[in-house]
C-alpha cells in the first residue's frame, strides 16, 4: 500500500512537472494550423499538452478547467473524434453521410464519454454558418460537470471532402464563456481549411 | 470535497442486493424512529460525514426536482417504512444506470435508470423495501465498523480525512454487503411489500428482467455496476422466491397505480440519457418492455427510431425511417420524428419526402431552436424542386 501511494505521488509529481513544461504559447496575430484548421487568433492562447486523440488539439486562455478551445480536424469515415479510453464507453464514430443533426449527437456523445459518461449535455440552436468559406453549421451546448460547475459551449463544424472539422469552445458559464466567446467567434471567422 | 463526493457516490451506488436466502423470520429494527447517534460516538462521526455528503447532493444538478415524481416515490417510502417514514429522505438522481442506494443517516438515492426499468409500482416497492431493509438493520454501520476494525493503511489515513467514509465507499462498491445482510434486506423488503399491499413476487420478476437485460448486452457484460458487485442473480432469485412462498397468501397484485403517469413528464429526458449509453441491446429490451407496459406508443416508437438512427449500423437507417413513420401515425406524435425523417430522407435523396417532413416539423414546433437549420434545408430543397 505504502509502495502504491509512493508510486502515485511520484507519478503525480512527474506529470505535473511535465504538464508545465509542455504548455506552449500560441501568439496573437499570426496564422497557425491546428489539425488542418488554419486560424489567426486575435489574442494569445496556450496550447495544452493533453492528448485526447491524434486529430485533437486543445487551447486555453485561463486554464483547461475554466475554458477549452478544442480543434478536431480531418476525421474520416469510421473514425472517432477522441480516442476511446474506456471500453465500457466507446466513442461514437463519424460517418461521411452524416448531416448536421447527426454531427450534433456525435459531438454531444463524444464529449459526454470523454467526461466518463456521467454528465448530461443539452444541445440547442443548431444553425447554418459559413466555415472557412463553405457551408458549415454551429450549435450550443449546456451541461454541468460532475463537480457541479455549469459549463456552456459553442461548436462550429463543417464536412469538407467527406472529412469532419470541428472547433469546440467550452467554458465555465460564470464569467469565462461570455468573456471569451467574442474572441472565439473572431478566431472562427478567420478559419481556413 | 465536491469531486471526492461524486466519486464516492459512484461507488456507493452499488448497494443493491446480492444473494438472498429464504428465512421467514422477523428482523427487528436496530433502532427506534427518530434515532440519531451521539455526536461523540464513532457512529456519530460516520453520520457527520454522510450528512455532509447529503448537503452536497441537495445542491447537485443531477437531482430530479419534479415535485409529482418526488411525492410519488416519497409516499411509497412512507407506506413501506411506516413509523420510520420521516427518517428517510429520497433523492431521485438523473443517471441511466440501474441502481439505488441507502445511507446510514436515512438518505436514499434512486436512479432515473431504475425508474425506467421497473414495470409496476410493486417492482419499485421491491427496490425501496430492500433499501429500507438495509437501513433498519444498520447494515452500513456494521460494514463500516468491520472495515475499520480490520483497518488497513488506507483506512488509517482515511479516518483522518473522511472518517473512514472513503474506504467504506470503496469497499462497499467493490464487495457489497455481506451475504447475510443481503438475505435480511431481501427478506425485509418482501415483508414490507407484503404488509403494504404490494405483490412480493414482483421483486423476483424485477431481478429476472435485470438479469435478462444484462445478458442481452453482448458488448460489455462486465460494465454494469450492478453485476460487478452482484454476481449471482439466479441464486438470489431462487432464494427470494423461496422466502416469498412462505408469506401468507393475500392476493395482493397492486401494479401500476400511476407509475407511468408520474414518469411520463420526464420520459424523453430519461430515455435520451439511456440511449446515450450506447447500450443498444439493453435499450431495445427496455423499449419492448415499455410497449408492453402501456407507455404512450408514439413515444416508444419515436425512441425506437432514435435507437436505430444513433446506432447507425447497416440497415438501421431504414429501420429508423419505419419507426419514426409509425410513431407519427399515432396520437400525440413527437415533432422531432418529422425532423429526423426529413434528414433521413435527405440522406436517401428523397427530396419530396424530406421537404414535407421538414415543413411538418416546423408546423408542429414553430419555436424549435434549430429552426434556422431546417429553414435552410427547406429553402435549398424548394429551389431544387423549381
Amino acid at each position: 500500500m505504502i509502495k502504491q501511494i509512493k508510486r502515485l505521488f511520484i507519478l503525480g509529481l512527474l506529470s505535473s512537472l511535465a504538464g508545465c513544461v509542455q504548455y506552449s504559447l500560441v501568439p496573437a496575430g499570426s496564422a497557425v494550423s491546428a489539425k488542418g484548421i488554419t486560424v489567426t487568433p486575435p489574442m494569445d492562447w496556450n496550447k495544452s499538452p493533453a492528448n485526447l486523440g491524434k486529430k485533437v488539439e486543445i487551447w486555453t486562455r485561463d486554464g483547461v478547467s475554466l475554458d477549452q478551445l478544442i480543434f478536431i480536424g480531418g476525421i474520416s469515415d469510421g473514425e472517432t473524434l477522441f480516442k476511446s479510453w474506456n471500453k465500457a464507453l466507446p466513442m461514437p464514430a463519424f460517418n461521411a453521410g452524416m448531416l448536421p443533426n447527426d454531427v450534433e449527437d456525435l459531438v454531444k456523445t463524444s464529449l459526454k464519454n470523454l467526461a466518463g459518461g456521467e454528465i448530461q449535455i443539452d444541445t440547442s440552436n443548431l444553425k447554418p454558418t459559413e466555415f472557412g468559406g463553405t457551408f458549415g453549421f454551429e450549435f450550443e451546448l449546456d451541461y454541468f460537470e460532475k463537480s457541479g460547475l455549469k459549463k456552456r459551449g459553442n461548436a462550429f463544424a463543417v464536412i469538407k471532402d467527406e472529412q469532419l472539422y470541428v472547433i469546440l469552445f467550452t467554458a465555465a458559464d460564470l464569467h469565462y464563456f461570455g468573456e471569451h466567446l467574442p474572441e472565439v467567434r473572431k478566431l472562427f471567422e478567420s478559419a481556413v481549411i | 470535497m465536491h469531486t471526492l463526493t461524486h466519486r464516492l457516490l459512484g461507488l456507493v451506488m452499488a448497494s443493491l442486493v446480492s444473494n438472498a436466502v429464504a428465512a421467514a423470520t422477523s428482523y427487528p429494527p436496530a433502532f427506534d424512529p427518530g434515532y440519531r447517534p451521539e455526536a461523540s460516538s464513532d457512529e456519530g462521526g460516520f453520520w457527520y460525514q454522510v450528512d455532509k455528503l447529503e448537503r452536497d447532493i441537495q445542491h447537485s444538478p443531477f437531482v430530479v426536482t419534479d415535485p409529482a415524481l418526488n411525492d410519488y416515490v416519497g409516499n411509497m417510502v412512507c407506506k413501506l417504512a411506516g413509523d420510520y417514514c420521516s427518517d428517510i429522505r429520497v433523492y431521485v438522481i438523473e443517471n441511466p444506470h440501474f441502481n439505488a442506494a441507502m445511507f446510514p443517516n436515512g438518505m436514499m438515492h434512486i436512479h432515473s435508470g431504475l425508474l425506467l426499468r421497473v414495470e409496476s409500482e410493486s417492482q419499485l416497492a421491491a427496490v425501496l423495501g430492500h433499501e429500507i431493509g438495509h437501513y433498519l438493520r444498520s447494515h452500513h454501520l456494521k460494514q463500516w465498523r468491520g472495515l475499520r476494525d480490520g483497518a488497513g493503511v488506507s483506512m488509517v489515513f482515511d479516518m483522518l480525512l473522511t472518517g473512514g467514509l472513503m474506504t467504506w465507499a470503496v469497499m462497499a462498491g467493490n464487495s457489497s454487503f455481506g451475504r447475510n445482510q443481503e438475505i435480511e434486506a431481501d427478506a425485509i423488503g418482501a415483508n414490507l411489500m407484503h404488509a403494504s399491499g404490494y405483490a412480493p413476487v414482483e421483486a423476483a420478476n424485477l431481478w429476472r428482467y435485470v438479469d435478462a437485460e444484462q445478458k442481452a448486452d453482448s458488448s460489455r457484460q462486465a460494465s454494469s455496476v450492478f453485476f460487478a458487485t452482484h454476481p449471482q442473480p439466479k441464486e438470489r432469485i431462487a432464494k427470494l422466491e423461496a422466502h416469498i412462498s412462505q408469506l401468507p397468501e393475500t392476493g395482493n397484485t397492486l401494479k401500476n397505480n400511476g407509475l407511468i403517469e408520474k414518469i411520463m413528464p420526464l420520459y424523453r429526458t430519461f430515455m435520451a440519457n439511456h440511449l446515450e449509453m450506447q447500450e443498444y441491446e439493453q435499450s431495445e429490451l427496455l423499449l419492448a418492455k415499455h410497449e408492453e407496459m402501456g407507455y404512450p406508443e408514439a413515444e416508444v416508437r419515436f425512441f425506437r427510431g432514435e435507437l436505430h438512427r444513433l446506432r447507425n449500423q447497416p440497415g438501421d437507417q431504414d429501420l429508423a425511417v419505419d419507426a419514426y413513420t409509425a410513431s407519427l401515425k399515432l396520437d400525440n406524435p413527437v415533432p422531432d420524428a418529422h425532423k429526423h425523417l426529413g434528414y433521413l430522407h435527405l440522406r436517401k435523396k428523397n427530396n419530396t419526402e424530406a421537404l414535407s417532413h421538414f415543413r411538418n416539423y416546423l408546423a408542429l414546433a414553430p419555436d424549435a431552436s434549430d429552426k434556422q437549420m431546417i429553414e435552410f434545408y427547406i429553402n435549398s430543397l424548394e429551389s431544387k424542386n423549381d
